[in-house]
């Protein structure tokens, strides 16, 4: 198995056969485009806190290229710990005074990609509530959300609940305890949201 | 003395003369040296099949997620990114006709991005969709968005269709009606055709082998800071975790040792996945490991979109070579020894790679009569 873009033309074919080596402008050009790319693609995940004040600035520099083609990303995947997740639980009051509840992400939505994208909506409620830099964020995406839930369900208000919910450690489940233990539970309430439109 | 010194002057400017000459020649080499399109023509098919599926589902939720009553309301987009520079097609729809259109639009260039239709056009609109739906909905998203966005980002820069396409099939087919016209004018526009597709090959399969590379460095440094990967136990967070699990492996923790080795064997892969894989003898092992780790994401940690798709962007590593005898063999046997689908490119036919044995041998049996 060797690389996939080992050449089908012999070693000997230098690249002033191509079409490339005609122009040796668009080589170079080609050049420091792919050195920038790189750049960026390295400087994104650097940008990630806890940083330097360089990699601030130089990300704020390729923002526009990071952000434009949507490669401003960390790849922090399951870093620096795995941590516990997060659900949103929510409790709707309709006109007639009777009250529902719910939670998501539910894991009975199927497919499973469909699970992950409301699983990824609460994950992303979490980010934001522990970042106290984006706290206006932070209540607009609540306020959103539940705006969402009251017109999805045609209720009058909404009042939401950040679960967290915590991962047993080896040792606990080799004593018995389950992955759903209540004790492994925590809520922070979000508040209440009313008829005020958006 | 002086003579000594001048000695010493032209010493160095040969070294640095030899080090930018062989530093510019592998740069060259790596970046620009025209490369055999097929391992990223399966690329193409196979990213195009997890894109149109990746959107698809997002039909279930369509409104929920991108309506005027979505999860995110346009404004908290708005809001979130208010000195960004995101965009997305999507914002554009203000009504749900406009938004069902749009995600039907969407969808068919994914399709035609998958069987190779107007590859280059669907190529460019596929990632202007992809950006266009994670940048509408930034709260839904993970990895499995990272790795659509980084391949249909270089899928645009390659000629991703001229293998296993509808494009490709077509080529050939007016290339069999030139020829019988007029021989040379077909071996004259199959070359200039196919020389520059070689190299934009090389490219794009060298960025998305560089990309990968980065995913990897970074997703192991940034475990460097979390306590748990290094006392071995950050393994269990994963599979212990009910929200992710879809495999129960929580018997492991009878076996504390086999989480630990499993903990660092991810961290070590992910540290040296950027040196080991460009090697010719370790990049078979790495990319054994690299199969095992995401199998497991794919079977016990209930994402197999992003299990799979790092895996196609994996396939970036495997011999066109390997690709060719897996596909075109066994087709090529079945249909008792013409030309594989999609595999007579202009380029294949082409004189002007007179070092091409294979593909004057393919030549040759596609000029035969009947």
């Amino acid at each position: 198995m060797i690389s996939a873009t080992a050449p089908i033309s012999p070693a000997s074919l230098r690249p002033t056969e191509t079409v490339w080596a005609r122009w040796p402008w668009l080589r170079r050009a080609v050049s420091v485009g792919l050195i920038l790319h790189l750049l960026a693609l390295v400087i994104a995940p650097l940008a990630v806190a806890p940083t330097s004040p360089l990699w601030q600035r130089s990300w704020l520099a390729f923002r526009p290229y990071l952000e434009g083609l949507n490669l401003n990303h960390g790849y922090h995947f399951f870093a620096p710990e795995p941590g516990p997740s997060h659900l949103v639980r929510y409790e709707l009051r309709f006109e007639d005074g009777h009250l529902e509840q719910g939670l998501f992400p539910n894991v009975q939505q199927q497919p499973r990609l469909r699970y992950h994208r409301h699983f990824m909506l609460s994950e992303f409620l979490n980010s934001l509530a522990i970042d106290d830099s984006r706290r206006e964020v932070f209540d607009a995406v609540t306020r959103s959300y539940a705006d969402h839930l009251r017109h999805e369900h045609h209720a009058a208000e909404v009042t939401l609940s950040l679960r967290r919910h915590y991962v047993p450690g080896p040792q606990h489940v080799t004593s018995g305890k389950r992955l759903n233990d209540v004790s492994l539970f925590a809520e922070r309430p979000l508040g209440t949201h009313g008829l005020e439109r958006r | 003395m002086l003579v000594r010194l001048r000695w010493l002057l032209e010493l160095a400017t040969t070294f640095v003369r030899d080090a930018v000459a062989a530093t510019s020649n592998a740069w060259n080499n790596f970046w620009f040296k025209p490369a055999d399109p097929t391992t990223l023509c399966l690329i193409r098919v196979l990213a195009g099949l997890m894109l149109f599926y990746t959107h698809a589902v997002w039909t279930l939720d369509l409104e929920a997620f991108f309506g005027e009553q979505s999860w995110l309301s346009r404004e908290v987009i708005a809001q979130a990114n208010r000195d960004g520079y995101s965009w997305s097609v999507l914002s554009w729809c203000r009504s749900s006709t406009a938004l069902w259109t749009m995600h039907i639009v969407a969808l068919t260039t994914f399709a035609l991005l998958t069987v190779g239709l107007w590859t280059r056009a669907a190529a460019v609109l596929a990632f202007v969709f992809t950006v266009s739906y994670a940048q509408r909905t930034p709260g839904a998203l993970y990895g499995l968005d990272q790795v659509n966005g980084l391949l249909s980002l270089y899928l645009m820069i390659g000629p991703c269709g001229s293998r296993f396409s509808v494009d490709a099939w077509r080529v050939r087919r007016v290339a069999r009606q030139v020829a019988r016209l007029s021989e040379s004018s077909q071996i004259g526009q199959a070359a200039r055709l196919g020389e520059s597709s070689y190299v934009t090959a090389n490219l794009a399969i060298r960025l998305i082998q560089c990309h990968l590379c980065v995913i990897y460095f970074f997703a192991g440094l940034s475990k460097l800071q979390g306590l748990s990967w290094w006392t071995g136990f950050a393994f269990w967070g994963g599979i212990a975790n009910q929200e992710y699990q879809t495999l129960d492996l929580t018997w492991l923790a009878d076996w504390p040792l086999v989480i630990n080795a499993l903990t660092h064997l991810t961290v070590a892969f992910e540290l040296s996945y950027c040196v080991l894989i460009w090697n010719r003898w370790t990049r078979p092992l790495v990319l054994l490991v690299a199969v095992g780790l995401h199998l497991g994401i794919v079977f016990a940690l209930g994402m197999p979109t992003f299990g799979l798709a790092m895996l196609i962007a994996n396939a970036s590593f495997i011999s066109p070579s390997l690709i060719r005898t897996l596909i075109d063999g066994p087709a090529r046997r079945s249909a008792g020894g013409p030309p594989a689908f999609g595999q007579q490119t202009p380029a294949a036919l082409s004189p002007a790679a007179p070092n091409f044995p294979r593909r004057r041998k393919r030549d040759a049996e596609f000029h035969t009569p009947g």
